[in-house]
């Protein structure tokens, strides 16, 4: 305590003193005086002072003499002054009568010199440990007078954060009380009291600790106190946990805390102490101790506090501050809690409950880390219950897919609130980027040209107190749903029952980055405080991206397109493709596998360019799922397929170019990817799944676009093909592939007329839609196509088959049907041997072409609605020209491809007589032919219609595609063909008339035969003939019909069938094959010529010399359309597509 | 008068195609560019075969056989088929192939002795050397529309496009314009019953704003075989004329003319300067594969390759480095 000593001088009585021998006496008091007062006296004996001494000065201080001294009363002298000072003199005269000697004197001099005195304690400190923050500490205040003496005392304090408690009266002490608040600086308060006139003052300094932790009030520091959690996780992620190591990297569970020290300049040695270090560091990561006491300077102070046990109770751990000098303290108690929210942050349990271990803990809330992305969850848009709802949108009363075993599997997620949490009070609150399942939107009309499309609200997950195979509710937990929203404040009973809770976490949308999205849970055990923990989860999306609009490109086009009801579709490739070309039946499909099959899909290999058709590409977006746990021996990325019903090449193509298989050529395919598109090889998707090479994983993973895969259908099956990721033995996510896989022949009608013409009829008309390929799937637009001459009913499957797949690998998406028709009437049976097979008569055929068109029409135009387009291939174009011209078929494309009919068919105006006419007739006038018997008769008459010019006349939507290195339809030379397939048609052409009947069964009239009747005439002879006898015997040889020459003979002419006969066997073609050339303006929508429309080498690829086509002499042959390996023509069917709009 | 006979059995033994399996032979003497023999070429024989009668109508599968040229580059083969022809082909490292040969055989004769005829006809085969193959802009330009009739419009063979605002194109290396007189029709009659066709006449006209600027055409036969390499390596350094026009046109009761032809091609120059003395001193070189094909409704197609080097008159394509990127199939351009 500072002492401060006041003095107060009394005056006292100087005593004079009359000593031995002392000639004169002289007393001086001088009453009482003050420390520092002056005094002063004069000796004044009888003569004159010779001399004059401080005998002793009685405390003060004394300077003059020899007769007058003053005296100083030092400021620290309090008592009674007793002074004497002796000397001599000389009286006047010398003394008197005696003898002469020194006079002496005396003087003494006396006083009382009075000291006030104030004593307090230097500080007074406040305690902030009662919780009710009350001011308990004060200092008393002492004035003592010395002397003493009686005296009224009088106090004041000299500012306004003190009091006087109780007033102190007159008394000589005072008691001062802080009142909590800290003095504005060191020293700053002042105490003051008077007496008797004298007064005294001394100063002190009221000090505050302040500890600072949660935001906690001073008031609920120790009544509610700091909630610390258990510091059980491993932030940076070395396998220990973080309350049994220091330091820790990245350590976040430290609760902060703030001491603060009033007023701020304290002495800077002073100390402040700490009780409860041992769980304090100075920083967050633990890397320094806090220790027990720290000097004034280092504050204001921040310390964290780490929860290394599990509370007890409430409070039952605390903190106490204290600076020693005033005594100043504070308190904070706190609670360690352990709020614990586990998933399968280590990924080893799937879709179970989580280990919830230590080790598991220690990696649960990590960003960033690659090797520790959390718990992986896969956006949740499968369709579990295959009703073409996504699962993220299905299983709750939303839209009305409420409903159990709906919504796919979701991830535990477990909440421990541990004792002493109060379950009653706590209310738990979680924050994560939640998607409001209220906010699932759909569009679309639900039917199947136009399904809904739904689409999740924002956010990346969602939590569920229940699985998502229950029947959910939307509504949040506290309004009697299912759903845990993100900031809202539940009850824990809200939750669930118990302190351990099992939840439920979707995922909705993809991450961004690693383990990028938290789920927060704070747990406030009902005091307004929080207490927190974290998990993290990865959102992975990976995905079977199927080439859904076959347009060669994988793109958002393609994506979420295959759904349960409505899953990809293709065909089993049972077919029997081998190298380059077809042969024979081997595109007939259906195939069969086995010891003695030849189905393409029932070996490892790619069977030929032919087979490359049979393929499909699908895109494994498996990028982000890679980058975050990529292949080991513990990661395997599986595919499989319930029916081990396709079988898969490895590529290295890219999903842009997903399709180029079908186009370019290509050495990267097959397992170490150096092997040819055309024999690479394939495996088995198995039931048991097959683990994808960590080389095709590898391209994927570096570089997103890659991961195509060609699959062929290598049986029947409606199940899907599944993608998994397996780790550590356990599945973590799957992702399926709706497919259907059946067919070819189930995903197009068909219509058999061959009955029509009298033909056999295995497989009927089937105009149903095709269960395989649903209208649905299709744009709208019909496509059909009608194959040629000599077509049996097996191999119009085969060529059917082909243009299908053909078509649908160019993009089309038009429904297609296939027509058949009899085409080969008259074909020797195929054990005949030396000519089994073979189809003799051409003409009859022709005849059936007529005859099918109007019933084909009937067909149609009863079961195919909609806008068509139609094709027909060879004499196809007879039956289809037919259709358009004779019978009113509408159409908005037809496709002429190698069309068998004569130019003059669509357009007069085309005339080859010069080399189409026999060349026996080559002297012969013209109107003796055949062919210009029709111009003897008026327009009326029915028999000037027996021609083939202007037969059919413009066809406004035909699209004319012909090669001019036609074979069977070459252009003719003015000779009669070889034998063979080249100039065939001409051939046919030519040799009407003249046909043998006992060798070949159709009709041999007319033609470029002879009338016997004018045998004998010259060619001049002949020539002059009159029209009138020609026209009723005509030069050529006659019609088997006579009464055509006759007065009936234009009724006769106009029958039907027997205007399609003289047509097909009696009335030669003078112009060549459409198939074979431009027709003009006749083709109102252009001519396509297959070896040079569209670039330098047409639809080919390009040249048997630059490997690019197949055959050596680099043309385009009647059937290349269907027999020459489509990545060789592709361009043509691109170009159907286009024409016809087919997308 | 009367040859039926004859006929009848060579039409008899057209329509059971199967009993027409002959033998053929032929002999191929492969050559250089400067008529000196090549030993060890590889050549190849496709002999047609027809279809199997019931599956179809026309060529199938071609039975190929194959053998080496001797000292004096000749090679014979012998192979059967019953299709009338014979496709060849041959090959030598550092060549470019050469395909398309083919001869169409007659069997006036040789039906009873069941040889193809002509019997071992000689066919020369010539095979270009690959030389300095380059990067080049090459492409197929697939039904592109004249985006105004009448007017010339330029295109840019680097954009492979229509200068702006048509397209993406900068640099009008040369102009097309197509125009189109108004649609006629006439009336034909079959029997009673009306044919209506249609008249058109529509033209194309390629002119080179540049002076010095133009195309040469060059025909090549479509058929009857050629080298890999269509067009000589190098353009000509003259002889370009900066416009060529085609019509496409018919008249009433004439079959319609075309001045489009399947034999042509082109090498072209543009981008000319000049110096002060009319010398050029900067062109860029290309050409083009067949000839210049459009429609009535103006949509054009060409195949065309542009040496992006100036002055440099090489024109041998290597199609791996071709300077346009992700073409589709149909514009993709794989000859040399």
């Amino acid at each position: 305590m500072m002492r401060r000593e006041i003095y107060v001088v009394i005056l006292a009585f100087v005593m004079a003193g009359q000593g031995f021998g002392i000639d004169y006496y002289q007393h001086e008091n001088f009453g009482e005086k003050q420390p520092g007062d002056v005094v002063s006296f004069t000796v004044t004996p009888p003569g004159t002072v010779i001399s004059g001494s401080v005998i002793n000065p009685g405390g003060f201080l004394w300077f003059g003499g020899p007769a007058t001294w003053t005296g100083t009363i030092p400021t620290n002298f309090a008592g009674v002054h007793n002074g004497l000072f002796r000397g001599t003199y000389q009286p006047p005269g010398g003394g008197g009568p005696g003898p002469s000697r020194e006079y002496t004197w005396e003087a003494d001099t006396k006083a009382v010199v009075c000291k006030l005195t104030l004593t307090m304690d230097e500080y007074l400190g406040i305690s902030m440990v009662d919780p009710t923050n009350t001011p308990v500490d004060s200092g008393t205040a002492t004035a003592t007078l010395s002397p003493a003496i009686s005296a009224t005392y009088s106090w004041l304090l000299g500012s306004g954060i003190t009091h006087f408690d109780p007033d102190p009266g007159s008394g000589n002490t005072a008691i001062i009380k802080e009142e909590g608040i800290a003095s504005g600086s060191y020293r700053n308060e002042k105490v003051m009291v008077s007496a008797r006139g004298l007064t005294a003052e001394t100063n002190f300094t009221v000090v505050r600790i302040d500890i600072q932790m949660q935001d906690l009030d001073e008031a609920n520091e120790e009544v509610v106190g700091a909630f610390v959690p258990l510091n059980s996780d491993d932030d940076n992620a070395n396998g220990v946990p973080d309350l049994s190591e220091a330091p820790v990297t990245n350590e976040n569970d430290l609760v902060e805390l703030t001491i603060a020290l009033y007023p701020g300049d304290l002495p800077a040695d002073e100390t402040v102490s700490i009780t409860g270090s041992e769980n304090l560091y100075e920083d967050q990561e633990k890397q320094t101790q806090a220790s027990a006491g720290y000097p004034v300077s280092r504050f204001p102070l921040t310390l964290w506090v780490e929860g290394q046990s599990v509370s007890s109770d409430l409070r039952d751990k605390e903190i106490m501050v204290t600076h020693i000098a005033s005594g100043a303290k504070d308190k904070v108690k706190y609670t360690v809690l352990k709020a614990d929210l586990d998933i399968d942050s280590d990924n080893n349990n799937g879709f179970d409950d989580p280990d919830r271990s230590d080790a598991e803990d220690t990696i649960e809330d990590i960003e960033g880390d690659p090797d520790k992305p959390g718990k992986l969850i896969c956006v949740n848009d499968g369709d579990e219950d295959h009703d073409g709802v996504p699962d993220f949108a299905d299983g709750f009363d939303k839209w009305g897919n409420e409903g159990a075993n709906a919504g796919g599997a979701f991830t535990p997620l477990i909440l421990e609130i541990a004792e002493p949490i109060d379950l009653e009070k706590a209310k738990v609150t979680f924050v994560y980027l939640a998607s409001d399942p209220d906010g699932v939107t759909r569009t679309g009309a639900g039917t199947e040209a136009d399904p809904y499309i739904y689409t999740p609200a924002r956010g990346k997950l969602r939590i569920w107190t229940v699985d998502g195979w229950a029947d959910r509710q939307k509504a949040e937990v506290n309004q009697d749903g299912d759903f845990v929203g993100s900031g809202s404040e539940y009850k824990a009973s809200d939750l669930g029952s118990g302190r351990v809770i099992t939840l439920y976490v979707e995922g909705i949308e993809k991450s961004e980055n690693i383990a990028d999205q938290q789920i927060k849970v704070e747990v406030d055990p009902g005091e307004g405080i929080m207490c927190p923990d974290a998990v993290r989860c990865t959102v992975i999306q990976m995905d079977l991206v199927p080439d859904w609009n076959h347009d060669r490109v994988i793109d958002s086009a393609d994506e979420s397109q295959a759904t349960a009801p409505n899953p990809f579709r293709f065909w089993i490739n049972d077919d029997a493709d081998s190298g380059d070309i077809s042969e024979d039946d081997s595109d007939v499909p259906g195939h069969s596998g086995g010891l003695f099959g030849s189905a393409n899909y029932d070996n490892s290999h790619v069977d030929g360019r032919s087979d490359l058709l049979d393929f499909f590409p699908v895109w494994l977006d498996l990028n982000q799922t890679l980058n975050i746990s990529p292949p080991s021996d513990t990661v395997q990325y599986k595919l499989k397929q319930a029916n081990g019903a396709v079988n898969v090449v490895y590529t290295d193509l890219t999903k842009d170019h997903a399709g180029d298989f079908l186009t370019t050529e290509g050495n990267t395919y097959g397992p170490s990817f150096n092997q040819n598109s055309y024999e690479a090889d394939t495996f088995e998707v198995t039931s048991s799944g097959v683990t994808l090479s960590t080389n095709f994983l590898n391209k994927i993973k570096n570089d997103a676009t890659k991961g195509i895969l060609l699959i062929e259908g290598a049986g029947t099956t409606t199940s899907p093909l599944v993608l998994e990721v397996w780790k550590d033995g356990v599945k973590i996510c799957e992702k399926v592939m709706p497919l259907s896989i059946d067919g070819v022949e189930k995903m197009y009608r068909w219509i058999n007329v061959r009955g029509v013409a009298g033909g056999d009829v295995s497989r009927a008309t089937d105009t149903i839609a095709p269960s395989n390929y649903p209208d649905s799937n299709c744009n709208g637009k019909q496509f059909i196509f009608v194959h040629g001459y000599s077509v049996h009913e097996e191999a119009a499957r085969a060529w059917n088959a082909e243009m299908f797949k053909r078509l649908y690998q160019s993009g089309s998406r038009a429904m297609f049907t296939a027509v058949t028709w009899f085409g080969n009437d008259g074909q020797i049976a195929d054990w005949i041997p030396f000519v089994g097979g073979s189809t003799p008569d051409y003409y009859v055929n022709v005849e059936h072409a007529f005859e099918t068109a109007s019933n084909l029409v009937s067909i149609i135009n009863a079961s195919i609605p909609g806008s068509k387009r139609i094709a027909g291939h060879s004499l196809g174009n007879m039956v289809v020209s037919s259709a358009i011209i004779d019978h009113g078929l509408s159409v908005n494309a037809y496709f002429m491809l190698n069309a068998a009919v004569a130019m003059e068919a669509y357009n007069a105006t085309f005339d080859h007589r010069n080399v189409m006419r026999h060349p026996d007739w080559q002297s012969y006038d013209s109107r003796l032919w055949a062919s210009e018997w029709y111009q003897l008769f008026t327009s009326g008459d029915g028999r000037n219609t027996l021609r083939w010019g202007d037969r059919f006349g413009t066809v406004s939507a035909a699209f004319n595609y012909y090669s001019e290195t036609e074979d069977v339809l070459n252009n003719a030379n003015g000779d009669v063909p070889a034998i063979g397939t080249e100039r065939a048609w001409v051939n046919q052409e030519m040799r009407k008339g003249t046909t043998l009947m006992w060798i070949a069964p159709g009709n041999a009239e007319a033609g470029w035969g002879f009338n016997d009747d004018y045998d004998g005439l010259t060619v001049t002879e002949a020539n002059a003939l009159p029209d009138s006898t020609i026209r009723t015997n005509s030069f050529f040889a006659h019609f088997d019909d006579e009464d055509l020459y006759g007065t009936n003979g234009s009724t006769i002419a106009q029958q039907p069938a027997m205007h399609c006969q003289l047509l097909a066997d009696a009335i030669p073609a003078l112009s060549n094959p459409a198939g074979r050339n431009s027709i003009g303006s006749a083709a109102g929508q252009g001519n396509r010529d297959y070896m040079t429309y569209g670039g330098a080498t047409g639809f080919r690829r390009g040249l048997y010399a630059n490997g690019d086509w197949p055959e050596e002499d680099n043309r385009w042959h009647h059937s290349d359309l269907k027999r020459i390996a489509y990545p060789y023509n592709s361009r043509a069917f691109d170009q159907i597509v286009n024409d016809g709009g087919l997308k | 008068m009367r040859m039926i006979c004859a006929i009848t059995i060579a039409v008899f033994v057209v329509s059971v195609a199967k009993v027409g399996a002959q033998e053929g032979k032929i002999t191929v003497r492969v050559l250089d560019e400067s008529g000196v023999p090549i030993t060890n070429a590889v050549v190849h024989a496709g002999f047609a075969t027809a279809i199997k009668p019931g599956w179809g109508w026309g060529a199938g599968k071609p039975n190929r056989v194959e053998g080496f040229t001797d000292s004096n580059g000749v090679c014979s083969l012998q192979g059967s088929g019953n299709g009338g022809s014979v496709g060849i082909a041959a090959f030598k490292d550092s060549f470019y192939g050469s395909s398309g040969y083919q001869v169409l055989f007659t069997n006036l004769i040789g039906t009873v002795e069941r040889k193809w005829q002509p019997w071992n006809p000689v066919i020369q085969v010539v095979l270009k050397p690959v030389g300095n193959r380059i990067p080049m802009y090459a492409k197929n330009i697939v039904e592109a529309s004249v985006p105004v009739r009448s007017t010339p419009i330029g295109f840019d063979l680097i954009a492979g496009d229509w200068v702006t605002p048509h397209g993406k194109g900068q640099e009008e290396d040369f102009l097309v314009t197509f125009s189109a007189k108004p649609e006629r029709v006439y009336t034909n009659w079959y029997g009673s019953t009306p044919r209506i066709h249609s008249l058109l006449d529509y033209t194309l006209t390629i002119s080179f704003p540049k002076e010095d600027a133009g195309v040469v055409p060059v025909p090549v036969p479509l058929q009857g075989g050629g080298s890999g390499l269509r067009l000589s390596r190098e353009a000509p350094g003259s002889g370009y004329v900066s416009v060529i026009q085609k019509r496409v046109y018919q008249e009433e009761s004439k079959p319609p003319h075309t001045d489009i032809c399947k034999d042509q091609n082109y090498f072209f120059r543009v981008r000319t300067k000049k110096d002060d003395k009319g010398n050029i001193i900067n062109a860029l070189y290309g050409k083009i594969h067949g000839d210049f094909q459009f429609d009535h409704l103006g949509k054009l197609t060409f195949t065309y390759y542009l040496n992006p080097t100036p002055n440099d008159r090489n024109l041998e394509f290597d199609s791996k480095q071709n300077l346009f990127k992700n073409l589709s199939s149909l514009e993709e351009v794989r000859d040399p």
